[in-house]
């Protein structure tokens, strides 16, 4: 979409949200449209596709709840009779209590736009010369070693716009990401086979910027995979990562600050804020301003311009993220971290960027602290549990710790479990480093996706149970 | 399919066959949504309706033996954006050339899998898939309010009327109308100040396929276990796993089974697939081995389909059969590269009964674990290994049970079928259709 454009259909949302208002105190409307392009690339084959999502949700505040529509068709003069039609057959509920998006309305009119930039605009490079990329850190890996199987080079760019129109207030964005995912496979000595991922993140093609050093260390620690152990089940001090730190932060308590979740009693943290529940040493955030991470936006899918909020500070419990119908139930204030997977599913308190802010340790010292524990790397993800604070981080891959030093000896497919508070509370050192590495999405149970990104500084925590 | 759209279709077509492509394909899916979303107190909190039409093309262009092949989505139907659209696919088509193959030839006739709850259909046509979704929303609500000592913090009724219509250069026209009704809800037992809850999550094919009052009861209890939980303690011998469970095991909601991924025709041309044609899957069985079919044939399952994304015909599968690998699942591409028949969509997991009754199962002087749900089962597809929150799971001991949550099941897969016994009583569940109960005779269990 060209600026022309998007101005033409910013003014036109405007226009368009006005009908709801002429019966009902709120409503928006909000405007998708994101683009996604992949190269894979593996020994065998090379395969390029492009998907899209396009469409509108209007939504109508109707005094008890919201009513939603939702389109793929974005005609003017079709959303114009079927919005009217919407408004028409939605009737006010019967108890109308004064809603709290009603009374951030402006009073005069704000109109604007946000862009992220990227250093290289991915739209410059020739698909030929993306290939070129690709085919050269394939070839890099796999080179490195015949025990090397297959290699797979996933290249992803997105590209969205999404614009939101209220009574006064038509705000747009448009935000682009490129991602390149390295997945070497390996045979393992017990026979099956496996694999070691890293991803390279950044706003623009700027993320395919990879040193060969950095290939070969990816297909070096893939080398280390045919050898690596199962962890016997316990408790480790252990050193985690910014990946791992990032998972911690995102999965066992970001989660359970979610103020829908909050809403519903399903969050233990409801009981804890404004409480200690972590030593001092300890702040998590959630920053959807922090610039240039996967989870970064402008502002949420409700317009609510972005800034950062403490989930814990200093060791208290903060406050929680918010949507707007949650802030309203829970009588807060709205954040701004309405967001919703597609212009046709609901919006929900959802994360951002969330991470543990940095402290004051080197992560070497760390390291160096630990006579018998594991360093872990990195993680495929994890599982929230907001009502019992239970932590649950599934493959991780680690490696031993021996009187201070790194020993090259891997495990493979560890999980961590255990009790948040108990965990926190076991935090001894936190590195001086800040890094915001993570670039997957984030599903409310098994669903709602949204881009988000995780991360922190090094930690470390004893008596981590892990399995 | 309305008439706009059938316009659109045939100018597509039009602007495909007057192109330089080899070959196309054109994949229409439109989506009807009725969802209601229930926070704490049984109140509404947000309805949602929705109408989704995606259009995609896939253009195919050969250069020599070599093909290459792009998919688009086609968001303007514009005649110049057409044709623009697809010279970027060609372009890309040159650029991404790989080993020969060719499309899906038009099929005969395609099975009769019933996969359509015809009120739905027959609501979203007047508009009322709403009214259809509240109803059975209040219905669930006033059940889980004859429940003692538990409560509905939040509940999700998604229910949704599908078509999918895939045609192609070949004469390939696969048109099918499905539906679904997908259920989520969150319960919470208590009893003084002390809280737990149980998440569960479902999908079907219709709305009766919900027994709303096995549905209701059957989780009010497991929240109430989980309320009288404990952590287990750290264990090694027999592990059953029953319920959802099994079904989580075999078929993961967030990852691949294992099982089926290696049987992938596309992973063996990766090199990544551990299964030979014609031999054991693991070096040995010690108890039942292994059969497991995919049939996307079964009436009203939901991963029942009539073809696959190429348009090539469903038919049931024997994957595994007494452990040994006998046919890959493949796409119309990847049975071409293997030389094999292409296999039609990705269905049912269907494994045979063992040779065990329950009660012979859950019959041991020693104690036993048994898990009934997973937080998160979540298995590396590669190679097998997993280690998943238990959500809920008994310790037996004398033929008691005693109710644990949390610890982890860890283990490789591919290691732990060597050493378990199946039910020879089976269930039926979305997308599983097999033995009750498994039980591993040596598989761990993480704790204090």
């Amino acid at each position: 979409m060209n600026k022309k454009e998007l101005d033409t259909f910013k003014s036109n949302l405007s226009s368009l949200v006005n009908i709801i208002f002429k019966k009902f105190h709120y409503g928006d409307i909000l405007f998708i449209d994101s683009v996604e392009k992949r190269i894979t690339k593996d020994k065998e084959s090379i395969d390029v596709n492009e998907d899209s999502d396009r469409g509108i949700k209007v939504r109508i505040y109707d005094g008890e709840k919201f009513v939603e529509w939702c389109t793929s068709n974005t005609d003017s003069s079709y959303l114009k009779k079927r919005i009217t039609a919407f408004v028409n057959k939605t009737k006010p509920a019967k108890s109308h209590k004064p809603f709290i998006g009603a009374s951030l309305l402006p009073t005069t009119q704000v109109n604007e736009h946000f862009t992220s930039t990227p250093k290289i605009n991915p739209d410059t490079i020739p698909l030929k010369s993306k290939i070129t990329k690709l085919n050269g850190f394939f070839n890099t890996i796999s080179n490195h070693s015949k025990k090397i199987i297959n290699t797979r080079v996933i290249y992803l760019e997105e590209s969205e716009t999404r614009i939101f129109a209220t009574k006064h207030k038509a705000l747009s964005q448009s935000i682009s990401n490129c991602r390149v995912i390295l997945m070497p496979i390996v045979q393992a000595s017990t026979g099956e086979l496996r694999y070691h991922f890293e991803s390279f993140f950044d706003n623009g093609y700027e993320a395919t910027n990879i040193p060969d050093a950095k290939l070969i260390k990816c297909a070096k620690v893939t080398m280390k995979m045919i050898d690596a152990k199962k962890i016997k089940p316990g408790r480790y001090t252990a050193v985690l990562s910014p990946e791992v730190t990032g998972l911690l932060a995102h999965e066992s308590f970001g989660h359970g600050m979610e103020a829908d979740t909050i809403y519903k009693d399903r969050a233990k943290a409801k009981s804890y804020l404004n409480l200690y529940i972590a030593p001092k040493r300890v702040s998590i955030v959630d920053n959807p301003a922090f610039e240039g991470r996967n989870g970064s936006y402008f502002f949420d899918d409700e317009g609510n311009l972005s800034k950062p909020t403490y989930l814990i500070k200093e060791g208290i419990v903060g406050t929680p993220i918010a949507d707007l119908h949650s802030a309203h139930l829970l009588g807060i204030t709205p954040g701004n971290n309405g967001r919703c997977e597609s212009y046709d599913h609901k919006a929900y308190s959802r994360m951002s960027n969330t991470y543990f802010l940095a402290g004051k340790d080197k992560p070497s010292d760390m390291v160096k602290s630990v006579k018998n524990g594991i360093y872990l790397h990195y993680s495929s993800g994890g599982m929230e549990d907001p009502k019992g604070w239970g932590v649950q981080i599934q493959g991780c891959v680690g490696e031993k710790i021996k009187d201070g030093k790194l020993t090259g000896e891997f495990l493979y497919e560890i999980g961590i479990s255990g009790y948040l508070p108990e965990i926190l509370a076991n935090i001894t050192m936190v590195g001086n480093k800040l890094e915001v590495p993570g670039s997957g999405r984030c599903g409310k149970g098994h669903k709602e996706w949204v881009r988000v990104s995780e991360g922190g500084s090094h930690l470390k925590i004893e008596k981590l149970e892990l399995a | 399919m309305d008439v706009q759209t059938k316009k659109n279709i045939a100018l597509l077509k039009k602007e495909l066959e007057s192109s330089s492509v080899t070959d196309w394909k054109i994949t229409v899916a439109s989506i009807t949504r009725a969802n209601v979303y229930v926070t704490k107190d049984q109140q509404i909190e947000d309805t949602l309706e929705s109408e989704r039409i995606d259009i995609s093309i896939t253009v195919y262009k050969r250069v020599g033996d070599k093909v290459g092949e792009s998919t688009l989505p086609i968001k303007s139907f514009k005649t110049a954006d057409i044709k623009k659209q697809i010279m970027d696919g060609i372009t890309i088509c040159k650029h991404s050339l790989n080993k020969g193959y060719h499309i899906a030839p038009k099929a005969v006739s395609y099975p009769d899998v019933a996969i359509v709850d015809t009120k739905m259909v027959n609501a979203a046509k007047r508009g009322k898939l709403d009214e259809v979704c509240l109803n059975l929303v209040k219905r669930l609500t006033k059940e889980f309010k004859k429940q003692k000592s538990v409560r509905l913090s939040s509940m999700e009724l998604h229910t949704s009327v599908h078509n999918v219509l895939i045609l192609n250069s070949k004469g390939v026209k696969a048109e099918v109308f499905g539906t679904r009704v997908h259920l989520e809800h969150i319960i919470t037992a208590f009893k003084g100040d002390n809280e737990q809850e149980f998440f569960n999550m479902v999908t079907y094919r219709r709305l009766s396929d919900i027994k709303i009052k096995d549905e209701v009861k059957k989780y009010s209890i497991a929240a109430r276990h989980v309320l009288e939980s404990t952590k287990p303690k750290k264990f090694s011998g027999k592990v059953i796993l029953s319920s959802d469970a099994i079904h989580e095991f075999f078929t993961p909601e967030l990852s691949a089974s294992p099982f089926i991924m290696h049987a992938f025709a596309r992973i063996k041309h990766m090199s990544m697939s551990r299964y030979e044609l014609d031999k054991k899957i693991i070096p040995k069985f010690n108890c039942d081995k292994l059969t497991i079919s995919n049939n996307p044939l079964l009436n009203y399952n939901v991963n029942a389909m009539p073809f696959d994304d190429d348009g090539v015909r469903a038919r049931k599968l024997l994957v595994i059969k007494d452990g040994v690998f006998k046919n890959y699942i493949s796409s119309k591409r990847y049975a071409d590269y293997l030389g094999v028949e292409p296999t039609g969509p990705i269905g049912v997991f269907e494994m045979k009964h063992g040779s065990k009754t329950k009660s012979e199962l859950y019959k041991s002087k020693e104690a036993m674990y048994e898990i009934v749900s997973f937080s998160s089962f979540v298995p590396n597809w590669v190679s097998g290994d997993f280690a998943a929150e238990v959500r809920l799971g008994y310790m037996i001991k004398n033929g008691k049970k005693k109710p644990f949550k949390g610890g982890m099941f860890v283990g490789n897969m591919f290691d732990m079928v060597k050493d378990m016994w199946l039910s020879k009583e089976v269930v039926k569940a979305p997308g599983y259709h097999g033995p009750a109960v498994a039980r591993f005779e040596n598989a761990t269990v993480s704790g204090d």
